[in-house]
């Protein structure tokens, strides 16, 4: 249920935004010790999407956003609160 | 001249190791190098896909253990890699860790020795020359399209020597300048000893580092690698480092449980500080400025980097471009 949250929170966040939030997950993803939970297809269309700088896009950090659910909850959940707490803020 | 370098572990997904490869490409570095461990995903198997997926940097193995692969094997892999990636191509070969040897029924016998005859069969054959060393004997029915440079992997001092007389470079695993001083200087004395120039040799050191803003938590990062490096240090090098055996014996337990959370507990801070370049990122300057002074030519960022590995990279990277007026890259 995270991941749908997740989108909610960063439907009207600009480009550059998006961006940093990416880099932010991807720097996650890439530093976890669980990657060995996350299908190696997400893995792959994650690796894609950064080579053709695709990454920011929605379908993709949704992928990403789901990577990172699964390699780290609780990093992921701290983020969903961040982000819904400066979106009401 | 300086170059930079950083270490993949392929204990992670494939996916994950191509995409820091990438990154680490973009980012101008001039290599790669694949640790190789048992437990691991294969190191030679690893560097045949990305140097598909790569066009400049180098890869390098690192470090095989002709105990666990035959040196046949090792040269007739290596030189398929020349095939893929001409010049693109290091290698680096050592004796590796006792107890991981143990661990998987091999017997650590005679490491100067077998290294010694491992790099002999292994450049006799890259070379395409027949061998007959013993029982051993035959060639390559196959031309290896390029040079590949073969490094020993050291931190004993007779490893260091050797590594000096008969290495085309050197691996150093220390990462504080003082061991490194001692390191260097004892690669010295093989060099000399083989009567060649030191310029001759890459000399490199292969640092353990783990950087970020919050220092609290690159310490946390670094514990379980310490405690890894700690268990398979030479004893000289412990007695060196005043590590007491009641000590050492409690952390190999926890490293052999897996027991991340003891090791934190019984992990001394000091002594980590001397096995990892560990806290804020501007450490690692004063500490590259002070290894390069020593004479390495070669700086290998090894893991685990950082808790946050993208951020460390970029700001490793910025560092190095502000030491670009102390070194030559």
């Amino acid at each position: 249920m995270d991941v749908p949250r997740f989108m909610e929170a960063v439907k009207e966040l600009a480009i550059e935004e998006k961006h940093s939030l990416m880099e932010e997950l991807l720097d996650i993803l890439l530093s976890s010790v669980n990657l060995e939970m996350v299908p190696d297809y997400i893995g792959w269309r994650i690796n894609q999407a950064y080579r053709d700088g695709k990454l920011v896009e929605d379908e993709f950090l949704e992928m990403l956003a789901h990577a990172v659910s699964i390699a780290e909850p609780t990093k992921f959940r701290r983020i969903i609160e961040k982000l819904e707490v400066e979106r009401l803020g | 001249m300086t170059i930079f370098s950083v270490e993949v572990v392929p204990k992670d997904p494939l996916w994950k190791i191509d995409l820091l490869t990438y990154i680490i490409e973009e980012l101008g570095f001039s290599g790669v190098w694949i640790s190789e461990h048992p437990h691991n995903r294969s190191s030679f198997i690893t560097a045949s896909h990305l140097l598909k997926k790569t066009s400049r940097i180098w890869t390098g193995l690192g470090v095989i253990n002709p105990y666990t692969i035959n040196p046949f094997v090792i040269a007739q892999l290596t030189a398929s890699l020349t095939e893929i990636a001409p010049n693109r191509i290091k290698i680096a070969v050592g004796a590796g860790d006792k107890t991981t040897l143990e661990s998987i029924g091999v017997e650590r016998v005679k490491p100067l020795e077998k290294i010694r005859e491992a790099v002999t069969i292994i450049r006799l054959l890259l070379t395409k020359k027949k061998i007959t060393i013993d029982r051993i004997h035959g060639r390559l029915d196959f031309n290896p399209r390029s040079h590949a440079p073969i490094y020993i992997g050291a931190q004993g001092p007779k490893m260091l020597q050797l590594g000096g007389e008969i290495g085309e470079g050197v691996l150093v695993n220390y990462s504080n300048p003082e061991d490194l001083e001692w390191a260097y200087n004892e690669v010295r004395k093989g060099i000399e000893k083989a009567g060649k120039r030191i310029e001759s040799i890459d000399i490199a050191a292969y640092l353990t580092i783990s950087l970020d803003t919050d220092s609290e938590k690159a310490v946390k990062t670094a514990i379980p690698y310490a405690a890894y490096i700690l268990c398979g240090l030479p004893e000289k090098t412990m007695e060196r480092m005043d590590v007491k055996d009641e000590r050492l014996i409690k952390v190999k337990e926890a490293v052999q449980k897996a027991d991340w959370l003891k090791l934190y507990d019984i992990m001394d801070i000091d002594i980590v500080k001397k096995l990892v370049i560990v806290g804020q990122p501007r450490i690692l300057e004063e500490e590259l400025r002070e290894i390069i002074d020593i004479g390495y030519s070669q700086i290998v960022l090894g893991a685990p980097i950082g808790p946050r590995i993208l951020q460390t990279l970029r700001e490793t990277k910025r560092i190095i471009k502000e030491l670009a007026t102390h070194i030559v890259k």
